[in-house]
Order: structure tokens, then sequence, then C-alpha cells
């Protein structure tokens, strides 16, 4: 009888610090997108923002102007080639 | 496929790509060049691809994982050509070699945007999806686009009479279901689940050095094992790789010769034959990651003079390679010709790799691959 008494109560023990350990970790999960977001923030210098008026994009996002610009390049590699490669 | 329009190259869609991450940083970071709304300024010291391996690659700055080791990949340091050029090639002939190198392989080197924002260069380039950054290949327009003639054409059945390989036709599988990220960014990836490899350096040296990676048993796992219904599984186990049973006909080449054009100054090749074979060998590269004893092979375009057009002899050493390799044809069925008994292999000549079937210039070179006496017949006919 004393000995299941042992047994029972190593085992509420048990149960209880088991609910305890999930209850801790919990909190952890919550709070990692927080710690995402500050390094995230400090990886983003300003320097790599694009600026409001970005002439790359303003060009390349226009099929208009590329395609008066852009102009045909060689094919260096199979133009003259026979076979398979 | 048909080639990007030059604008469609360098096109960039703008609401997709100014919705994505990489859309929130400035062109400059990754390209460099400069603000200026006069296009010769702009592009001056611009970087058209900054994602070289090594230094200066700017995905490294944020995906540090991924493309920390990219220049132990194959697909960036080509170091597959390297091997076998050094072993076919005497020390005296390297410069040359190195030349011929320039002109006619290094286009197949690969960087990051080469797989997940354009086209590879090989085949054109430009942009597959307005330069919206792409975490899965495509495996069509990346994948297949230079591994088409033989991997590509197998795999989606373009062969005439040979069916696509059963992963595709059944499974609608792509090259990424089986080759993983990890695969592609780092060909030493898979020694790190076995070996400590911040104690042991290793540098993969072509396509079947270490492990298989993938290998058939990552999901067929219970092959050859205890328990396995088909005793053919347990009789051949390590004895046979498996395209030997699962494999059908494939292709191999002859004779490519490379030389640059005296009219238009451009390098290009020719083939001498292209044509479908199933030859089982013997493994030229036996060793505890591959034990099988045979394998199928396909020869491989080399030959002694591949190459003359920069120099007499460059491949002093020819006869240190063999020129049918071991091959993994992507054309697997679960049925072939040679499931179909044990008599369609044993007593067999047609597909084993015998004399009569090398060309006399090839024969030292094939010496360990050639069967010198194919597996007796079984039972009685």
């Amino acid at each position: 009888m004393r000995h299941r008494l042992i047994v029972m109560a190593a085992l509420t023990s048990l149960f209880l610090f088991g609910c305890q350990a999930a209850e801790t970790a919990e909190p952890r999960v919550e709070n990692s997108p927080t710690a995402e977001a500050v390094v995230v923030s400090e990886a983003a210098p300003a320097a790599t923002l694009p600026p409001a008026n970005d002439y790359c994009l303003e060009c390349h996002t226009d099929q208009e102007k590329l395609t008066s610009l852009a102009t045909k390049e060689e094919d260096a590699h199979s133009s003259e080639s026979e076979g398979v490669g | 496929m048909a080639p990007l329009e030059p604008w469609e190259k360098v096109f960039i869609t703008k609401d997709e790509y100014l919705a994505t991450a990489h859309g929130q940083i400035a062109c400059v970071y990754c390209h460099g060049g400069q603000q200026s709304d006069d296009m010769e300024t702009a592009h001056k010291g611009m970087i058209s691809d900054p994602s070289e391996a090594g230094e200066g690659n700017s995905c490294e700055t944020c995906h540090g994982d991924q493309a920390e080791h990219f220049d132990k990949s194959l697909h960036s340091n080509l170091a597959g050509y390297w091997e076998t050029l050094d072993a076919r090639s005497g020390a005296e002939n390297h410069p040359a070699i190195e030349s011929m190198f320039g002109n006619h392989c290094s286009s197949c080197h690969t960087t990051c945007g080469d797989c997940h924002i354009s086209q590879p260069g090989s085949v054109g380039g430009g942009f597959i999806a307005g330069h919206v950054i792409n975490k899965t290949p495509s495996m069509t327009r990346n994948c297949t686009a230079c591994h088409g003639s033989r991997v590509g054409n197998e795999y989606l059945g373009k062969n005439e009479g040979t069916p696509g390989d059963v992963h595709f036709r059944e499974g609608r599988m792509n090259c990424v279901a089986c080759h993983t990220g990890a695969e592609m960014h780092n060909s030493d990836a898979s020694c790190a689940q076995c070996h400590d490899t911040s104690k042991v350096e290793f540098q993969a040296t072509n396509r079947y050095s270490g492990a298989q990676s993938p290998s058939c048993e990552s999901c067929h796992d219970q092959v050859g094992k205890q328990g396995d219904q088909v005793i053919q599984h347990v009789l051949h186990a390590e004895k046979l790789s498996c395209q030997v049973c699962h494999s059908v006909s494939y292709t191999s080449c002859d004779g490519c010769h490379v030389a640059v054009s005296d009219k238009s100054g451009n390098p290009f090749f020719k083939t001498e034959a292209t044509y479908a074979t199933f030859v089982i060998g013997r493994n030229p590269v036996q060793n505890y990651h591959r034990p099988y004893e045979y394998v199928v092979l396909r020869h491989v375009p080399i030959s002694q003079t591949s190459y003359e057009y920069y120099g007499e002899n460059l491949l002093s050493e020819f006869d240190a390679l063999p020129t049918w390799k071991y091959a993994t044809p992507h054309n697997i069925q679960r049925k072939t010709p040679q499931t179909e008994s044990c008599n369609a292999c044993h007593g067999n000549p047609d597909i084993f790799l015998t004399e009569d079937k090398v060309s006399p210039e090839e024969l030292q070179a094939n010496q360990p691959v050639i069967v010198p006496e194919i597996p007796s017949t079984i039972g009685t006919p």
C-alpha cells in the first residue's frame, strides 16, 4: 500500500512537471516571430530600399521602351553547331 | 523551347515583382550600376548576374545557408568536366585544353539566378517570370533546358518508341521531387549524413562521387531487404544497379568535335552520331556507395580527335577512362524487356558490352567495362 502511494505520488509529480514544461515552451514559440522581425529590420538598412524614383524599374517595366532599346544578342554557341549537344 | 524576345529577357513584371520580398530591395543593391535616366550611365559597372558562386554573390547576404557552399556544387564548379579532361590529357596540353574549355564548356556553368530567376545562359537566358524569384526551378525552363537531349527526352518520353519514366507518367513527379535543394546547392551535402564534414573535407569530382543522392532506395526502401517478395531483388541486390533491370533504351552519342568558326568567330560543335542503346557492362566506379558488378553504360561523344582544332594529340591519355560510362538513364519502368525472364539477360549477348561492340580505337580505354564472359543461361531452354 505504501509502495503504491509512492508510485502514485511520483506519477503525479511527473504529470505536473510535464504540464509545466509544456507551458514554458509555448511562450517561446509565440516570441519567435518578434525576434525574427527584429533580425529582418536590422538586416535591411536604408541603402537596400528602392528609391522613390527608381530609374531601373521605370525602364525595365516599360515594354514599349524595352522593345525599342533591346537589341538581339548573337547566339554565340549554337548557330553553327550540328547534332545533339 | 522557343527563345525569348530580346525585350522579354529583361522585362520586369512590376506588380508581381514588387509584391515579393525581393521587390523591396533596391536594384543597385544586388546589381551595382547607378541610378540614372541615361541608359549608358545606369548600366556602367552593372553586374547583370550578381549570383555567381564565391565572393560577391549577393544572394549569400541573406541566403547564407543555401549559397555558402555553392562553389562546391558541380553545377557551379563543373568539376566533372575537369576530372575527365585532366585524366585524358597530359599536363603539357592543359593550356590548350583550358582555352577549349573556355570556349565550349564553361557556358554550362550555373549561377543561383540560372535556376531561380532566368533561363540558363546556355539556352539564351532571359527572365522566366519577370524577375520574380522562383523558390523551385521550372523543370522544363531550367532543368531540362540544359539536361534536355538525354535526361529530359528520356524522362518525358520524347524518344520515339520509348515510354517516359514511370515517375513522370504515373506520378507526374518533377526533377525536384528527387533532386533536393540541398543536393543542388552543395554536391557534398549527402556526405554529412555519415561523416563529420567539419573534420573531413569532401569535394565531389563528378556526379557519381560519394553517396547516391538521390537513390532509388530513398523511397523504395524495402527493395532487396528481408521480406521483399520479388526474388530477383534479393538475388541481384548489390550485384546490379537498379537501372540494369528497370531502364530501357537510351541515347548514346559519338564523335563530338569542337572548333571556332572562321566565318563568325563563334565556337561550335558537331556530333557525328546519336543513337539508341541499351548496354550492360562492368561497373567502372565500383565502390562502397555503388557496389554493383554490372551497370548500364552510355557512350559519351568523346573521341581522340575531339579537340584537334586546339592542337594535335591533346588527349594523349585517351585510354585513361572508358568511353562507355556509368549511366543512370531517366526512363525507369516497372516492367522492361529485361524483367520478362531470367534468360532475357542470362546468356543474351545482345545486351552486354562485349569486345565486338567497341570500336577498335576505343578498345583499350574500355577494357575496365567490357564484359569478358556473359552470364550463362539459366535452366534448360
